[in-house]
């Protein structure tokens, strides 16, 4: 009884007992509350287990057990969802004498669920067109609920939605403010412009999220959005009560996803803004895009990726790249949250045509690309990292090492972490980089140090 | 909340190590927590860096870009893997009784 | 024997045939106004139709998305659902017996077309067989059922092949018997058991991109009912 269970990541306040139970009033309440019922009618209804998937997935490909098949991932819940909330499975237990769910299926689902990385590469080869992110996100949902989540995106969110600094890294605004004016010394010293980084200013056309972290681990990417903003001249602002693009609701709740959402557009209200940019984010791109219409109440707001303002930028002659800076031999990984959707493919190519010169694919690219491995947030759940390297990644590293790149580009602040990971743990010869890391170094300021105006 | 004992105080820690009362840090502390990861000597260029991220943090309330310490502390990055073996993040902000940043990092 | 033969091709195979309609139409209309309810209730109403249109498109017709990877197996898995479909509705010997018991009837495939593609989806039906019994990954995932659907297929297919055959190695009459017991076996079963994809398949994907556009409240609900309030502490 006593006996302490294990988990695979870190808990805050794991339940010891009564999981069953619980987990079985929390599904009730969520079908009760929510769609899904209709989904797993359907997906229950309908799946042939044919694992066309199983080719497609990485994790199985890696790991080359049965139980990493979407498939049957799916299945785990489906069959909770058939044998204890519709009339069929009641009867065939009441016939054979089926147990239901048990504390082992829990066990199966809480580290199944996050073992895989929910990059729905599956999803586009499934024949039927089922969802396995779909079945994966509420089956996390519900463990969520009953306290079974990584700890770090518990305490994150927890800080981001009810804390004093209103994001996912506890950074006060102080220590944002620090950061900033040291980000415009570090832009005044290379590139010889004065570069300002707004925050809390009103009425700006864009109001920028980015995750949080950006301001902690990733000083070039900043740079470089700001360098580009600054020379196309956008009225852009950050939010000084809230500055976070993450939202681990896109991973694990309906509940935390519009809460979230929903700040987002308070602060957005506040500053009187009237579009939302999205810095180098795959998810926080998702979660705007996608579900911000679904909380906004009606309101129509513009979601415009960094990604997207700075081809247009180019385009419209507005920035120049300097196309003899980046020497090195480049590759592009791309974000699942982004391409899964078929959007977001072409516009970095473009970029990056426009001012490198050795650009070469990974083998998969594009919508179909292979998940950098720390996808669903799990990336953000440190302990995981020899699972990350030794499987979910796996198939990422090799890929990466054939390219024969020397920089590998990536702009999602999740990616990044990953992959550097993957660079180091596998020792390649290359580094990573986000993609305005590079337009930080080529960009040419028109009041720049090449024209030696600067005081 | 897991409680280890370092340098004959009780410390509350988180399930890296960190500490969580950042109040109760001594040097002996981190020196305690340097010897864990192997280094036996905490040198003036070690304590330079564990003092710098301190500061910061009790100023800001939240450790500083690697960026900015290796520009106040003139150490470059393979610098500051030499000094802390896990890199300034896992090594550097522990042994300066900070405790681990939440979110993407 | 013979009795029992008119009697499954007659009266009974009017009633399996209205049970399949009746049955597959049921779970189409039924399909559709859940996605209707589910779409009126979502916070954000505006999906990409024609997208989800030609995503659906893509997988019946070949192309890129047919055979991707996993080649073999896509295209033995694409050529037996031409079969499963082609042969049962466009043989000539279906269409007159359909014409007894409905009264009108349509055009016919070649006798040597029907033949040929009876034989593909046999083989295609005996290799997907063995992909479920063979290979560790898809026999793990397979239950009973999913065997079972495969041998009715195929015992429906071999006995029809040989029915209209000189030489067949089978009793005529038994092999009479059993497939029309076997097919009308498979058009009763056809609206319970998953084979029903066959009629939920247009409605699939655009179910799928529905199911991500959420109630705005859903999440404030469930913490009303679970914790009694709206906003929990995290």
């Amino acid at each position: 009884m006593d006996k302490k269970r294990k988990y695979p990541y870190f808990i805050e306040n794991p339940l010891e007992h009564d999981r069953v139970r619980r987990f079985l009033d929390i599904f009730s309440a969520i079908l009760e509350t929510s769609n899904y019922r209709y989904i797993l009618d359907l997906y229950s209804r309908v799946t042939m287990k044919c694992s066309r998937c199983a080719s497609e997935c990485q994790i199985y490909q890696a790991t080359n057990d049965p139980k990493d098949i979407p498939c049957h991932r799916t299945s785990i819940l489906l069959k909770i969802y058939k044998r204890h909330f519709t009339l069929g499975g009641w009867l065939k237990a009441k016939f054979t004498g089926g147990s239901g769910l048990t504390e082992k299926d829990i066990d199966e689902m809480l580290e199944s669920y996050w073992n895989c990385t929910g990059c729905g590469r599956c999803v586009l080869y499934c024949p039927l067109g089922i969802d396995h992110r779909i079945i994966l996100r509420l089956g996390r949902y519900i463990l969520s609920e009953m306290g079974i989540v990584p700890k770090n995106l518990l305490v994150s969110t927890r800080e981001q939605l009810q804390g004093e600094t209103h994001n996912s890294s506890k950074v006060p605004l102080k220590a944002l403010q620090n950061t900033v004016e040291f980000l415009e010394e570090e832009i005044e010293e290379i590139k010889g412009v004065k570069v300002k980084y707004p925050i809390d200013v009103y009425d700006a056309e864009y109001i920028f999220f980015t995750p949080v972290s950006d301001y902690l681990v990733e000083p070039d990417t900043l740079m470089g959005i700001a360098c580009v903003l600054h020379e196309a001249n956008i009225s852009w602002t950050i939010g000084g009560t809230n500055c976070d693009g993450v939202n681990y609701g896109l991973f694990y709740s309906d509940s935390i996803l519009g809460d979230v959402n929903r700040s987002l557009i308070s602060e957005l209200r506040r500053l009187r803004a009237k579009k939302i940019l999205i810095g180098e984010c795959g998810h926080a791109y998702r979660a705007i895009k996608d579900f911000l219409p679904t909380y906004n109440d009606g309101e129509k707001i513009e979601v415009v990726s960094i990604m997207e303002l700075t081809l247009q930028l180019i385009e419209e002659g507005k920035i120049q790249l300097d196309k003899n800076v980046i020497k090195e031999k480049i590759t592009y990984h791309d974000p699942c949250n982004i391409v899964r959707q078929n959007r977001g493919i072409e516009e970095p190519r473009k970029i990056i045509r426009s001012f490198i010169n050795d650009f070469v694919e990974l083998k998969s690219h594009g919508q179909y690309g292979l998940c950098c491995g720390g996808g669903g947030g799990t990336v953000a759940v440190d302990e995981t990292n020899p699972y990350r390297m030794n499987v979910a990644g796996k198939m990422k590293a090799e890929e990466i090492k054939a390219s024969g790149a020397d920089i590998i580009i990536t702009p999602c602040a999740n990616c990044k972490k990953q992959i550097g990971e993957l660079i180091q743990f596998n020792k390649l010869p290359m580094r990573h980089a986000g993609l305005h890391d590079l337009i930080f170094e080529a960009i040419i300021m028109k009041d720049g140090k090449k024209h030696g105006t600067d005081d | 909340m897991a409680q280890i004992e370092m340098a004959g105080v009780t410390l509350e820690v988180d399930e890296n190590g960190f500490m969580q009362d950042t109040d109760k840090w001594t040097e002996d502390i981190a020196k305690a927590y340097a010897e864990k990861e192997g280094v036996t000597e905490l040198t003036e260029d070690h304590m330079k860096g564990i003092l710098y991220l301190r500061n910061y943090y009790l100023e800001y309330g939240i450790c500083p870009m690697i960026r900015k310490l290796i520009k106040e502390t003139g150490f470059n990055l393979s610098r500051l893997y030499e000094l802390y073996p896990d890199g300034p993040a896992n090594s550097a902000c522990k042994w300066a009784g900070v405790p681990k940043p939440t979110g993407c990092v | 024997m013979a009795q029992m033969i008119d009697f499954f091709m007659k009266p009974f195979f009017i009633f399996s045939v209205s049970v399949m309609i009746l049955g597959l139409l049921r779970l189409f209309i039924k399909t559709i106004i859940e996605i209707r309810r589910v779409i009126k209730t979502a916070g954000d109403k505006d999906f990409k139709y024609t997208k989800i249109f030609m995503a659906t498109l893509s997988w019946i017709i070949p192309g890129k998305n047919t055979v991707n990877t996993a080649v073999v197996y896509s295209i033995v898995s694409f050529v037996f659902h031409i079969g499963l479909i082609l042969v049962p509705v466009f043989l000539m010997e279906h269409i007159i017996i359909w014409k007894g018991a409905f009264g009108f009837g349509w055009p016919a495939l070649g006798k040597q077309a029907a033949d040929v593609l009876t034989v593909i989806t046999i083989l295609s039906g005996i290799i997907l067989l063995g992909y479920r019994l063979f290979s560790k990954q898809r026999r793990k995932l397979s239950s009973v059922h999913d065997y079972l659907f495969l041998i009715l297929i195929l015992v429906i297919f071999i006995s029809g092949y040989f029915l209209p055959k000189t030489y067949s190695p089978f009793n005529v009459q038994v092999n009479m018997l059993i497939h029309i017991v076997c097919g009308n076996l498979i058009l009763i079963i056809l609206p319970f058991t998953r084979l029903a994809h066959c009629i939920l398949y247009p409605l699939l994907r655009l179910a799928s991109a529905v199911a991500w556009h959420f109630p705005p409240n859903a999440g404030k609900e469930l913490n009303k009912l679970l914790y009694g309030e709206e906003n929990k502490k995290i």
